[in-house]
C-alpha cells in the first residue's frame, strides 16, 4: 500500500486528524512492536514508545523546523529504536541504582531524548561520510576487534600500522563530528 | 609517571581500553579535571563507541529553559498529545473489540483474530530480525569500485530497482567478484519481493569462499521469515544453528523459539 508523503502524516498529528493518526497506528506500529517485544519489551512498551517518538517529532518540527528526509516510516522506526534502547538503558540504571537519579521533568526529559536523536543522526550522517575502509575499520575498532585480527583482516604490515590507520579514521570522524556547528548543542 | 613522550591520543586509548597502570589512571583523572578539551575527547570517544555497539548515553545538559522545554508546556503540545493518547486507546480497543454477535461467528472470529494476531506478528518477526547492521561493509580495491559503491548507495537509498539493475551490470562486468556483494544483490530481490531470485543470490553466498559465507543462510532465512514460509524457515535455522560459528547463531536460536 502506498503511504503518504511525511508532510500529510505531520500535519495531520498538528491537526489533530484522528484518521490519519490511527493510519499511522495501523501501518507503523506492527513493526515497532516487532522490534520491541523482540528486544525485552512488550505491546504496551511499544505503543508508549510510539507515541513518545510521535509527540517528540512534533516538537523537533514546530521548535528546530526539523524535515524528514527519509521516508515517515523509516525515521518513526529509527526514533523508535532508539527511544527504546534509552528506555531499556534507563531501566538499567535504575536496577542497578547506578549513581544519582536525578529529577527530570517529563518536558525535559522529552527535550532530552530529541537531542539524543540528533546527536544519533550527527554520528550516522558523518559515520556514513567516511571511506568505506575507514568505516569498516571504525567497526570493528570499536567492537573491540584486536589489532592482530584488523591486521589479518585489512592485511596490513604489523600492528603499528593498523594503530596508524584506526588513528586517522577516528580523528577524521571526531573531526567531522567536532567541527559541526550542531554538536555544541548535542554534547 | 605518565610516559610524557606517548601522544595524547595513545593516553586516552590506553585509559579508555583499561591498560593504564592504577598511578597512571590517577595522575590521567587529574588532568582530565584540569584539561575541558581533554574531557571533551573522552567523552566524544565513549559516545561514539556507545553508537557502535547500540548501546546508550544520556545528555547531561539541563534544558530548563530552552525552546525545546517550553515548547512541550504549551497548550499547542498538550493538545498534540491528548489526540495522540486518544487514537492509541481507539487502537487498542480496535484491536480488541473483533467479536461478533453469534457463537459461530465468534467462533469465526476469534479464530480470525488470532490467525491476524499471529499475522501480526510475524510480519513484526521480519521487521524485527532484519538490520542493515548485518549486511557486510564492502571495501573496494579495484575499478569495478565505483559500481559496487553505487549499488550500497542505491540500496541504502532504498532504490531497489536502481541498485538492481547496477548489481546485474556489476555481475555481468566484472570478472573477479567481492562475493559479499551477492548479499546486496539477494536483497535488492528480496526488497523488491522476488523471493526465487533472492535465494539463488543467497545461496551463492552459502557456497562462495568468503569468510562471511554463512551470512548466505542467515539471509536465506529471511527470505522464508518475509514470504512466511514457515517450514523451511525452520529448516534453514535449523542449519544454522547446528554451528557456532555461524553468523547469526544465537539470533537463529532465539527466532527458532519464538516460531515454536
Amino acid at each position: 500500500m502506498t503511504q503518504p508523503n511525511a508532510n500529510v502524516y505531520i500535519e495531520a498529528l498538528f491537526e489533530g486528524n484522528e484518521k490519519v493518526i490511527l493510519k499511522m497506528y495501523q501501518e507503523i506500529l506492527p513493526k515497532v512492536a516487532g522490534f520491541i517485544i523482540k528486544n525485552k519489551g512488550t505491546q504496551q512498551d511499544a505503543q508508549e514508545i510510539f507515541q513518545k517518538a510521535l509527540y517528540q517529532l512534533t516538537a523537533r518540527v514546530r521548535v528546530k523546523k526539523f524535515k524528514i528526509n527519509t521516508s515517515f516510516e523509516a525515521y518513526l522506526f529509527t526514533a523508535c529504536k532508539n527511544l527504546w534502547r534509552r528506555e531499556l538503558n534507563n531501566r538499567k540504571r535504575e536496577v542497578r541504582n547506578d549513581g544519582v537519579f536525578e529529577l527530570v521533568s517529563e518536558e525535559q526529559d522529552n527535550g532530552k531524548a530529541i537531542l539524543e536523536q540528533e546527536r544519533w543522526e550527527l554520528f550516522e550522517e558523518k559515520i556514513n561520510s567516511l571511506s568505506e575502509s575507514c568505516k569498516e575499520l571504525l567497526k570493528l575498532y570499536f567492537k573491540k576487534t584486536s589489532y592482530k585480527a584488523i591486521v589479518e583482516k585489512f592485511n596490513y604490515a604489523n600492528e603499528n600500522t593498523a594503530f596508524q590507520r584506526v588513528f586517522k579514521c577516528k580523528k577524521r570522524l571526531a573531526d567531522l563530528v567536532k567541527l559541526d556547528k550542531r554538536f555544541q548543542e548535542l554534547c | 609517571m605518565l610516559d610524557s613522550n606517548k601522544n595524547r591520543y595513545e593516553l586516552i586509548e590506553q585509559y579508555l581500553e583499561g591498560n593504564m597502570s592504577a598511578e597512571n589512571t590517577i595522575a590521567f583523572e587529574k588532568l582530565i579535571v584540569e584539561d575541558k578539551d581533554l574531557a571533551k575527547e573522552i567523552e566524544l570517544h565513549q559516545q561514539l563507541s556507545a553508537h557502535y555497539n547500540d548501546n546508550y548515553i544520556s545528555l547531561k545538559r539541563d534544558l530548563n529553559n530552552t525552546d525545546l522545554v517550553s515548547y512541550f508546556r504549551s497548550d499547542e503540545a498538550k493538545n498534540i498529545n491528548k489526540t495522540i493518547e486518544k487514537v492509541g486507546a481507539i487502537h487498542t480497543s480496535k484491536k480488541k473489540f473483533k467479536f461478533p454477535m453469534t457463537v459461530a461467528a465468534s467462533i469465526i472470529g476469534v479464530m480470525i483474530c488470532v490467525v491476524g494476531y499471529l499475522q501480526l506478528n510475524k510480519n513484526g518477526l521480519y521487521e524485527g530480525y532484519y538490520t542493515e547492521n548485518d549486511l557486510p561493509s564492502l571495501i573496494s580495491r579495484n575499478t569495478t569500485k565505483d559500481l559496487q559503491s553505487d549499488i550500497i548507495v542505491a540500496y541504502q537509498k532504498k532504490q531497489y530497482t536502481v541498485a538492481n539493475n547496477l548489481y546485474r551490470s556489476y555481475i555481468n562486468s566484472t570478472p573477479i567478484l567481492n562475493e559479499d556483494i551477492f548479499i546486496y544483490g539477494g536483497m535488492t530481490y528480496l526488497e523488491l519481493n522476488e523471493f526465487d531470485k533472492a535465494l539463488i543470490e543467497f545461496h551463492k553466498m552459502t557456497n562462495s569462499s568468503s569468510m562471511a559465507s554463512s551470512k548466505g543462510l542467515w539471509f536465506t532465512a529471511l527470505v522464508y521469515l518475509k514470504k512466511e514460509d514457515y517450514p523451511l524457515l525452520k529448516e534453514t535455522l535449523n542449519i544454522i544453528v547446528q554451528k557456532k560459528s555461524n553468523f547469526n547463531y544465537k539470533k537463529a536460536g532465539t527466532l527458532l523459539q519464538e516460531l515454536d
